[in-house]
């Protein structure tokens, strides 16, 4: 008999429900236990909450269709205000309430009037006798709106006297949601994560006919063995899937391997994998870049992300000017003695004892500083001599605009503008390597 | 008024001085010649013939006979005359005196001192013809002249008397001498306006259902053709008051080009009494009114039907109006070749414009502009159901550039159903009779009238002159049984008791300052201060009952009264708009009322009352800029003002704290503050309520009223514990028979209403919420701060969790309970997206928490 | 009884569980109707006879209810208008105006709304016509045209009450209490609040016109109380149309109020929180696993159903994360360890993860920094981590200001149920600051 068994619904329509949602039986029985019979009442308000694509948006569509449940289905990030939202539910109610086939938009600037056209819009027969859902996918935008309507939605059965059941889906606590005068507690239940068997299962149901079920089964195993650790994310994990199946089956394909030697396939992937992390799950190349990468085995230096891209072509000057930059906001300014005075006599050394490194700058991030600082600071890592021209201040805007560097506060300011380096440290070494300066000699946390 | 209104017309004498007195350096004359520049006509009115004298509002211009002109030693040209009132200006109460049903037109010699008689000769509209009538005498059926009025009876202010023979001859006489004058502006304008007129009347006459309606038209007509020339005036003043686009400029360019013959001028006829209506919107011409004077022009038979189911529902009339407003262009033709003949009679007798033809000139100059506008405006709202409204507002603020919609509905409104006399209404019946002014007058009375305007016209549903009232209830109220619900029915705030205990001399204070403000007829204002609860309104109004009650029966000048109360206004703007309604029964916007009720409290109306004016609440017409504040209490600063205003506030310091100096100025030092009750004068007005009811022992009362005296004075809150206690004595003797209300009684009330809720809350909260509270307090001694993370409290809750021995809650239970302490306000927290950083603090003192938890 | 007899006796009815379902549903999930009152005997007495005495003579009057969430405020007043309802003499002349904060966010709405229920005349359909300001003045008139012996006395029923205290210039309240206590249409304002502090927040002029009749709900009853609600809560009602199983269903309630687990179920939930609300939520859980193959409840179901309602929420989404997230949660516990829970940046947190890794180079493969932002911002998303001020365009991401939104406890807690964990996670999420 099926772990799914309800009065209210025909033994079939459960089996083929069951079938839909593989490793969310447990859940969709539940929900359905809650339910209950289409005309008895259901809890006000159902908050559900689970982790990303933990299953919770597609378990209750794929129930509420299946068993067609009277229902509304909106998405709070597609209408991000709370006008945008009311208007769409009640659409929807139009359109699920028989008579009224055409579906037109109605005004409804306020909870008030959602209330009293809820009304409205529910007095069909069907509605009246079966509870009627709205689920709010993406629910902490609710946040984001007006005060009242979060609570309003959690107690709309008891606003609107009809039999009425809001279901709430987000990823986040219901902690995080309560107003501050407190609200009806809604009912919470928790969509606990895929395990890896789960995964393992799921992912492999979707394997290419031309290859024995198992054979890619062993194929999501490795894949898993490789991402697992970082990410649990279903879909990501199937993108990555589809992406590189091909390049699993290479081996095969070319008659190197059969389906068998495992150590083979592996030996063959696994770097592809090890790239693919880098650069696919990071999204910073499309997949079809990616196919394209995968064809002409580039070298690996192509196979960089944006986030390894670290030469940008820049002016001579704009280069030390950002070297500059770099310097003055993260070395401290008792420091710029040492470092850029040409002639210092001995120094003792007391001064420069290493701190200890919590409050390393390199951690703490940049310093902003004025611009007459980094001048002096150009001024002493350029040899030949720079004349503070115009060229030069327009160079500085440039960069802000490149938002290479960043004005801290406002313009308006009676001293004079501050500015913040916002490049990192390997990018600022492959700026200097590129004008061969040996930037990490004069920074102040690597001494 | 102004200067530029001067320029338009001159009144200069008529012949030589005819005798000079001496020591007080005037002049008599025996005529004066009013010299209108843009029409160039010049009327001539001789001494004893019957004038209109500008009132308060253009519609009901005053009645006069001119009995002496002379200019005083500063050169003012003044007049002297003698009044004649209409039947509205006539006290509401009074009217009834009258037993028979009033002509229109009729107006009656006014013999009711008070009146000044001497008026500045700029007021002077033009010359009437009034005709006396002997009692028996029936009103002769004929509408030719439309100026012509007729007395009966004179009315000394007390009843009417039917008019002595002298007078009667006097008026008789000074009759023939009028119309005698050969160049009075109006003969001809008459003769070729009412012909058409009179046809019109007779088919509107058979057309018409009710007869009053058809009386109720003629009398529009009249009123309308009557005042017109006031009207034009009067919309030139608001013209200049309200800048509007420069229609009196182009006037003086045009007119004299005007040739009357152009093709155009048919339907500029037309338009300009579309027009001319439209100028005076703000003035409330009825949209009636408008429509038969329309007809009437041009005669054509299809507008008659029109124009009457126009009056029946408002429906018609906006899809009418925005027929006028937008296709006026096709509706011109038609005109055209009707209005031709009426043409070339103009054209043959081309004796100088008169005023009417001026108006028309001049409206026209504009009518462009607003057709275009409104042409434009409409076609674009055609979709939108409130097309008429908008195309109404347009309208108006073409002319006045005033800005928010809801006025001139409102006007609409109100015209509509001065026509539409539905028989259920007894008031309509007067009304019908009466001249917009007086429908307005009685507005004032009865409040149905006052808020007929809630409707938007024009969209179709929308229930005609909806009255607010709640549904009589089925079954009628009960008496009280008891002596105790007798009692409590006494002690109800709400029960007006026969006199104010207590409040003496702040009564006597208010009634001299206003009586003598009346007697001597200047304006003046006094700020009233007290904490609530100290009788201020109740004594304020115990005051105006009395002054009218003095007035009644005319030991004191009559005086209207009008309260507003800042806490009912929606916004402070809002009190120019129901001071102005309650005063003249228009609606207009708030900056059109503002600039309304300036004009009205500026300029020396002669037969204007004093008004007294009420201001509740005053701190809450506090606006950024102070404008409204400044405003009322500029007014009575005026010199003509007559206005009185009783300021009404709660803190005794008020002009200081927040009004800025010019406004507090303005406000001037006649300050009262009541002080909150001693428990003697408590004490005193408990039992003045209960008066002979034997239901409280003597201590409870005494004990109710020291209680209430040390904690604020407020009279209701003494009231209330004393009902609440019979209730209690009530409740607690249900089985034996009723007893008197004890100590015991009392106390419990009082502690029922006084005690302070948090140690119950505390003493009734879960387990794991008592230890929370515990665990702040902890947190707080270690920390030394009034104020803790939740994170902070849930490590000192686990540890209490520990030594209790109980398993301690999850961080999901505990923010649950954080939150349900602090939605009950036990606690103050954060907003509850910082989880558990966020910050928590008790809204109690530590040692109420500490107490509540310590006995258990 | 014995387990096959239950199954045969249970096979039948299958129409009567949907039944029990039905009454227990409507119970539960509908109880500001129907819900039964526990101890509110004398505050039921008191609110009738106010309005009692609104109706029948006519008096105005105004009142506020006052008590925690769930503690039966809406019911107390349904229960009040449903036996008033039955006095024909009051039923017939009686105006009800309900009025919600959360619905009525500002005096302009209210008053449209007032006016809709009131069907004054300057409504048609649901339309109601004019401006704010004519709205006004059209109810007041309408008030004040009344009086106590003629016209039908109007009930205002105002929930969240103190949501209307924030209205602009608490209009709608003053002119409410103000109509209360002056010779006009007869009003009862009834509040329904739980704020305690519900009178500071009236404006002095709207205090002083309200009648300081305040009406407390507290859950006031003790764990015996608690019992008997339980029992009530759960028992069906005699006129059920199976009476055999009815009588076996009350049985069954009756042994589980005895049965230890349930008490100490019950005892646990009445510690944490005496909230009626919560108990119905509880049993709803249990309730709804009751079936034709299983129609009485157990005292197992019960136990499920608190272990369901009593998890921790954060834990179980720690639970779910991945081992790089894990490993970024503990670096951050150590942060705030050596901070004193001071904010940190991502930048930290990756230097901490980095010295981990080089000291257990074995247990895991030295992700690159953007991979470890992603897992990062992951966590962000989660609200696991939240920064301190918006992130804005020109601020580097690694160098926002975060703070942790889990208590070390949490953390502990997490790891130790959390699959397959490495062991050096757990040792390293263990270790004090002993390494530095």
């Amino acid at each position: 008999m099926p772990n799914l068994e309800h009065p209210a619904y025909p033994a079939a329509t459960l089996l083929h429900l069951e079938s839909l949602v593989p490793c969310r039986e447990s859940q969709v029985s539940m929900l359905l236990s809650i339910f209950g019979e289409r005309q008895q009442f259901s809890f006000p308000s159902i908050f559900i909450y689970g982790h990303t694509s933990s299953g919770k948006t597609y378990v209750m569509q794929t129930l509420l269709n299946t068993l067609q449940l009277p229902h509304v289905f909106v998405n709070c990030v597609e209408y991000f205000t709370s006008r945008l939202l009311l208007e769409e539910i009640l659409i929807q109610l139009q359109s699920c309430s028989s008579e009224t086939e055409q579906t037109s938009r109605v005004p409804c600037d306020n909870f008030n009037d959602f209330v009293r056209l809820f009304k409205q819009a529910v007095v069909s027969r069907e509605l009246q006798d079966q509870t009627l859902y709205i689920v709010l996918d993406r629910a902490e935008q609710l946040r984001e709106m007006e005060a009242n309507i979060l609570p309003a939605f959690l107690r709309l059965q008891e606003l609107t006297d009809r039999n009425v059941t809001v279901v709430l889906l987000s990823e986040i606590v219901w902690e995080l949601f309560r107003p501050n005068t407190g609200c009806f507690e809604p009912l919470t239940l928790y969509f606990p994560d895929y395990s890896i068997g789960h995964l393992q299962k799921i992912l492999s149901q979707n394997h290419p006919p031309e290859y024995s079920a198992d054979f890619y089964a062993a194929y999501i195993n490795i894949l898993l063995g490789v991402f697992y650790m970082v990410c649990r994310d279903l879909k990501e994990l199937q993108h990555l899937a589809a992406l590189n199946f091909s390049k699993y089956c290479e081996p095969v394909v070319r008659g190197e391997a059969n389906e068998r030697d495992t150590r083979k396939l592996w030996k063959n992937i696994e770097p592809h994998l090890k790239k693919a992390m880098q650069t696919v799950y990071l999204r910073e190349i499309s997949s079809s870049q990616w196919e394209r990468l995968q064809r002409d085995d580039g070298e690996p230096g192509q196979l960089k992300g944006l986030s390894a891209h670290t030469h940008v072509e820049l002016p001579y000057y704009s280069k030390f000017l950002l070297i500059a930059a770099y310097l003055a906001s993260y070395n401290p300014v008792r420091t710029d003695k040492r470092f850029f005075l040409k002639h210092h006599g001995k120094i003792r050394k007391t001064n420069f004892m290493k701190k200890h490194e919590k409050t390393s700058n390199h951690l703490l991030g940049p310093k902003p500083f004025p611009l007459d600082r980094l001048l002096a600071i150009l001024y002493s890592i350029v040899d030949n001599r720079v004349a503070p021209t115009a060229n030069i201040f327009s160079q500085i805007t440039s960069l802000v605009t490149l938002q290479l560097l960043s004005v801290v506060g406002h313009n308006d300011q009676l001293d004079g503008p501050r500015y913040k380096c916002t490049v990192s440290l390997d990018f600022i070494r492959a700026i200097a390597r590129t004008v061969n300066f040996d930037i990490i000699k004069y920074l102040y946390d690597f001494l | 008024m102004n200067t530029r209104q001067k320029s338009k017309i001159i009144y200069s004498w008529y012949g030589k001085p005819t005798s000079s007195d001496r020591k007080l350096r005037t002049l008599q004359y025996k005529g004066i010649l009013i010299i209108s520049e843009r029409s160039r006509t010049e009327t001539c009115i001789q001494l004893g013939e019957f004038i209109l004298v500008e009132g308060e509002n253009a519609d009901q211009p005053f009645v006069a006979q001119l009995l002496d002109l002379y200019e005083d030693g500063a050169q003012q040209k003044r007049a002297v005359v003698q009044w004649f009132s209409h039947f509205t200006e006539i006290p509401q109460n009074k009217r009834k005196l009258l037993k028979r049903e009033v002509f229109p037109g009729e107006v009656f010699f006014d013999q009711v001192s008070g009146y000044d008689t001497d008026i500045a000769v700029e007021t002077i509209i033009k010359s009437v013809v009034v005709t006396p009538l002997r009692l028996g005498e029936e009103l002769p059926i004929k509408f030719e002249n439309e100026k012509t009025f007729y007395v009966k009876q004179s009315w000394d202010g007390k009843c009417f008397k039917p008019l002595s023979p002298d007078i009667f001859s006097k008026l008789k006489a000074a009759n023939k001498k009028g119309s005698g004058i050969p160049n009075s502006s109006n003969s001809f304008i008459s003769s070729d306006l009412t012909s058409p007129l009179k046809q019109e009347t007779e088919r509107v006459v058979r057309s018409a259902t009710k007869p009053k309606n058809v009386e109720l038209e003629i009398e529009s007509k009249h009123s309308a053709s009557k005042s017109s020339v006031a009207k034009e005036r009067h919309s030139q003043r608001m013209a200049n008051a309200i800048k509007t686009p420069t229609a009196r400029k182009k006037l003086q360019l045009n007119s004299p080009t005007r040739s009357p013959k152009t093709r155009l001028l048919g339907c500029e006829v037309l338009e300009l009494l579309d027009d001319d209506c439209d100028t005076v919107a703000p003035l409330e011409l009825s949209a009636t009114k408008r429509k038969v004077k329309f007809t009437g022009i041009l005669g054509s038979p299809p507008k008659v039907p029109r124009a009457n189911d126009k009056s029946k529902s408002v429906f018609d009339t906006a899809e009418n109006w925005c027929s006028d407003t937008m296709q006026l262009s096709p509706y011109n033709k038609v005109k055209d070749c009707s209005e031709k003949p009426e043409n070339l009679k103009r054209k043959d007798d081309n004796i100088p414009l008169t005023e009417d033809q001026q108006l028309s000139i001049q409206s026209l100059v504009l009518t462009p502009r607003s057709r275009r506008m409104c042409a434009q405006k409409t076609s674009a709202r055609i979709a939108e159901q409130i097309s008429i409204l908008n195309a109404l507002n347009q309208e108006e603020d073409s002319l006045s550039s005033s800005d928010s919609s809801y006025s001139s509905s409102s006007e609409e409104e109100e015209d509509d159903d001065d026509v539409l006399c539905t028989p259920e209404k007894e008031t309509k019946s007067s009304r019908t009779f009466s001249t917009p002014k007086s429908s307005r007058r009685s507005s004032v009375q009865t409040p149905a009238k006052t808020l007929k305007k809630t409707p938007l016209p024009g969209t179709p549903k929308t229930p005609r002159n909806a009255t607010p009232e709640i549904p009589r209830r089925n079954h009628a109220a009960q008496k009280p049984a008891s002596i105790l619900e007798e009692a409590r029915l006494r002690l109800h705030v709400s029960a007006v008791p026969e006199s104010l205990p207590c409040r003496e001399e702040e009564f006597q204070d208010i009634y001299n300052f206003v009586e003598s403000k009346l007697i001597d007829g200047t304006g003046g204002c006094m700020y009233i201060s007290g904490v609530p609860g100290t009788g201020k309104t109740a004594t304020v109004h115990e005051v105006i009952r009395s002054l009218q009650q003095a007035a009644e029966n005319d030991d004191l000048p009559s005086f209207q009264c009008v309260e507003i109360n800042g806490m009912k206004l929606t916004d402070p703007h809002q009190a120019y708009v129901q001071i102005l309604e309650l005063l003249t029964g228009q609606k207009v916007t708030a900056t059109h009322a503002a600039e309304l009720l300036a004009k009205l409290f500026s300029m020396p109306g002669p037969k204007r009352k004093t008004t007294v004016l009420i201001v509740d609440e005053l701190d809450l017409l506090w606006t950024r800029k102070q404008n409204v504040m400044y405003n009322l209490f500029d007014w009575p600063t005026q010199k003509h003002s007559k206005l009185i205003i009783l300021a009404i506030a709660n803190t005794m310091d008020l002009p200081e704290r927040i009004m800025m100096n010019r406004v507090a100025s303005r406000l001037g030092l006649t300050r009262m503050s009541f002080q909150p009750y001693t428990f003697k004068q408590l004490q005193q007005i408990i039992s003045s309520r209960l008066n002979s009811i034997k239901a409280f022992e003597e201590d409870a009362i005494q004990l109710v009223s020291r209680k209430v005296a040390a904690l604020s004075g407020d009279a209701r809150r003494c009231l209330d514990i004393c009902r609440r206690a019979t209730e209690i004595c009530e409740f607690a003797s249900q089985k034996r028979t009723p007893e008197i209300v004890r100590m015991t009684h009392v106390t419990e009330a009082i502690d029922e209403m006084f005690s302070s809720p948090y140690i119950k809350a505390i003493r009734n909260a879960s387990l794991h919420e008592q230890i929370f509270l515990k665990a702040i307090l902890a947190e707080f001694r270690r920390a030394g701060v009034e104020e803790a993370t939740v994170q902070q409290v849930y490590h000192q809750h686990v540890a209490l969790c520990r030594i209790e021995g109980m398993q301690s809650p999850t961080v999901s239970e505990l923010m649950g309970i954080c939150s349900r302490l602090g939605a009950c306000r036990l606690l103050l927290v954060e907003s509850s997206n910082k989880y558990i950083h966020m910050r928590v603090r008790l809204n109690i003192s530590q040692d109420d928490v500490m107490y509540a938890l310590k006995d258990e | 009884m014995s387990k096959r007899k239950l199954k045969e006796s249970s096979g039948a009815n299958g129409e009567c569980i949907s039944q029990v379902q039905k009454i227990l549903r409507e119970r539960f999930c509908h109880s500001y109707a129907t819900g039964k009152l526990f101890g509110t005997e004398q505050q039921y007495r008191h609110l009738l006879e106010l309005l009692k005495r609104t109706t029948v003579h006519g008096e105005s009057n105004s009142a506020l209810i006052i008590g925690p969430r769930g503690s039966g405020k809406t019911a107390l007043l349904n229960h009040v208008l449903k036996e008033l309802k039955e006095i024909k003499q009051v039923s017939e002349n009686l105006l009800e105006i309900h009025l919600n904060g959360l619905l009525q966010t500002n005096d302009k709405v209210a008053l449209k709304e007032i006016t809709r229920q009131l069907q004054l005349e300057n409504v048609v359909g649901d339309k109601v016509f004019g401006s704010f300001a004519e709205n006004l003045v059209f109810l007041l008139e309408a008030l004040r045209k009344g009086d106590r012996t003629s016209s039908c006395p109007v009930l205002f029923v105002l929930d969240e009450f103190d949501l209307f205290v924030h209205h602009k210039n608490q209009t709608l309240l003053y002119n409410l209490f103000d109509v209360s206590q002056s010779a006009q249409t007869p009003v009862t304002v009834i509040g329904l609040t739980c704020r305690q502090d519900i009178l500071e927040l009236l404006e002095k002029r709207v205090k002083s016109r309200f009648s300081h009749r305040q009406i407390y709900l507290m859950n006031s009853f003790n764990f015996k109380q608690y019992m008997k609600i339980f029992k009530e809560q759960l028992s069906l009602p005699a006129e059920f149309p199976d009476e055999s199983f009815g009588q076996k269903w009350n049985n069954n309630v009756q042994h589980l109020s005895e049965d230890k687990t349930v008490q100490d179920v019950l005892q646990s939930l009445f510690h944490c929180t005496k909230d009626l609300r919560s108990l119905q939520l509880l049993l709803m859980l249990a309730v709804s696993n009751v079936t034709v193959h299983h129609p009485l409840i157990a005292a197992s179901d019960l136990h499920e159903a608190s272990k369901q309602y009593r998890m921790d929420s954060k834990a179980n989404i720690v639970h779910g994360l991945s081992v790089l997230e894990i490993c970024l949660i503990i670096a951050m516990k150590h942060l705030n360890d050596v901070y004193e829970g001071e904010p940190f940046n991502f930048q930290m947190v990756y230097n901490e993860f980095q010295k981990f890794i080089q000291r257990k180079a074995h247990c895991m493969y030295n992700y690159e920094k953007p991979v470890v932002m992603k897992a990062f911002e992951h966590l962000v998303q989660l609200e696991l981590v939240k920064p301190l001020e918006r992130p804005s365009v020109r601020a580097q991401r690694e160098y926002l200001l975060m703070r942790l939104l889990l208590d070390n406890k949490q953390i502990m807690d997490a790891l130790q149920v959390y699959p397959n964990c490495p062991t050096d996670v757990k040792q390293w999420a263990a270790s004090s600051l002993s390494w530095l």
